[in-house]
């Protein structure tokens, strides 16, 4: 039997955990909110979900939250993977959709493509259709969301990808991992809702993530 | 005078090329950290080999000639060592505490 775990870092969001954490958990055998070091409630909110709660004592950033995450799955045994933010923006019942084409032949990882609402932003649609740009020039790769935090993996795969950043760049650096170590991807569109007009990628974390990839690409991260 | 100086300037850069190349190889750095860093001490190094090769930066920056730059130079060397020094530890101790951290969360889940 497949044995799925839902790993859901989650930093400051006391107010959407306890939802995300009941949604997700009707969809995976097993649900593991890392409580990366928040400063609001996050962690007793979490646990009135009834699900398993890391607490991580200070902020590390995401990209350590999702390496405690992941590895305490495999070591209880995970074989698949579900990533998915805390802020609630993904739709819980789109997990269905996610593992059905991870469990298609020889797929690794299935990446979430999300659907820009229509009254996003004109600077962030902007700055993820740059960053998308610059990862397809770089890496001669396409790939439609670089940023996208919900998707599914296979566990095995962890190894291979597992990746150095410790804040947000972890979702591009894990599809450069993919893409160096030749393993079989698809995408899929997912819902997207924004419950928070003020957070997301700033221009100053855009600028950094265009870095990021350049130190990437010439090996220097 | 000048000599003696310039050859105290050189074995610091050196010295501190050394310790650059060996936190590297620990992984304490990047490879762009090494590159990054490598430059800004062969440039020291240079700077204080052909102190005359840099007058049209010390002219930007209305630093007088003779001996002062020198010390001016063996400022910012010294300076630039003490960054280093902060951004070497700053990196090391982060991947420490990272380690730490996980380590905490998951004993604690047991």
């Amino acid at each position: 039997m497949k044995k799925t775990f839902a790993i859901i870092p989650a930093y400051n969001e006391a107010k959407q955990i306890y939802q995300t954490a009941k949604d997700v958990s009707k969809y995976v055998d097993e649900v593991i909110v890392i409580d990366d070091g928040s400063r609001d409630n996050t962690y007793n909110e979490a646990k009135k979900s009834k699900v398993k709660v890391l607490r991580l004592i200070v902020n590390m950033g995401k990209g350590v939250a999702m390496k405690t995450g992941i590895e305490y799955a495999i070591s209880k045994g995970a074989k698949e993977l579900i990533l998915i933010d805390a802020d609630g923006q993904h739709d819980a019942s789109e997990i269905p959709l996610l593992l059905k084409n991870l469990r298609k032949n020889k797929i690794d990882a299935v990446l979430g493509i999300r659907q820009m609402p229509k009254n996003s932003p004109a600077l962030f649609k902007l700055g993820n259709w740059g960053l998308n740009q610059l990862f397809c020039i770089l890496f001669s790769s396409k790939v439609d969301d670089t940023q996208n935090g919900f998707r599914a993996l296979r566990a095995d795969i962890y190894s291979k990808i597992k990746w150095k950043s410790q804040k947000y760049f972890v979702e591009t650096e894990m599809i450069i991992n993919i893409i160096k170590n030749k393993l079989n991807y698809v995408e899929v569109p997912v819902t997207t809702y924004y419950h928070d007009k003020h957070k997301g990628t700033t221009v100053l974390i855009g600028l950094r993530y265009f870095i990021n990839m350049l130190e990437v690409k010439m090996g220097w991260l | 005078m000048a000599l003696e100086l310039q050859l105290i300037g050189i074995a610091y850069g050196l010295g501190m090329f050394y310790f650059l190349y060996a936190s590297w190889r620990r992984h304490e750095l990047t490879k762009g950290d090494f590159y990054i860093w490598s430059v800004a001490w062969f440039g020291f190094i240079f700077a204080i080999i052909f102190p005359t090769a840099i007058d049209k930066v010390r002219a930007v920056l209305h630093i007088g000639g003779g001996q002062i730059p020198f010390y001016t130079i063996f400022g910012f060397m010294f300076l630039t060592g003490i960054v280093f020094y902060l951004y070497q530890k700053v990196r090391s101790n982060s991947r420490k505490i990272e380690l730490i951290v996980r380590d905490i969360a998951i004993k604690r889940m047991k």
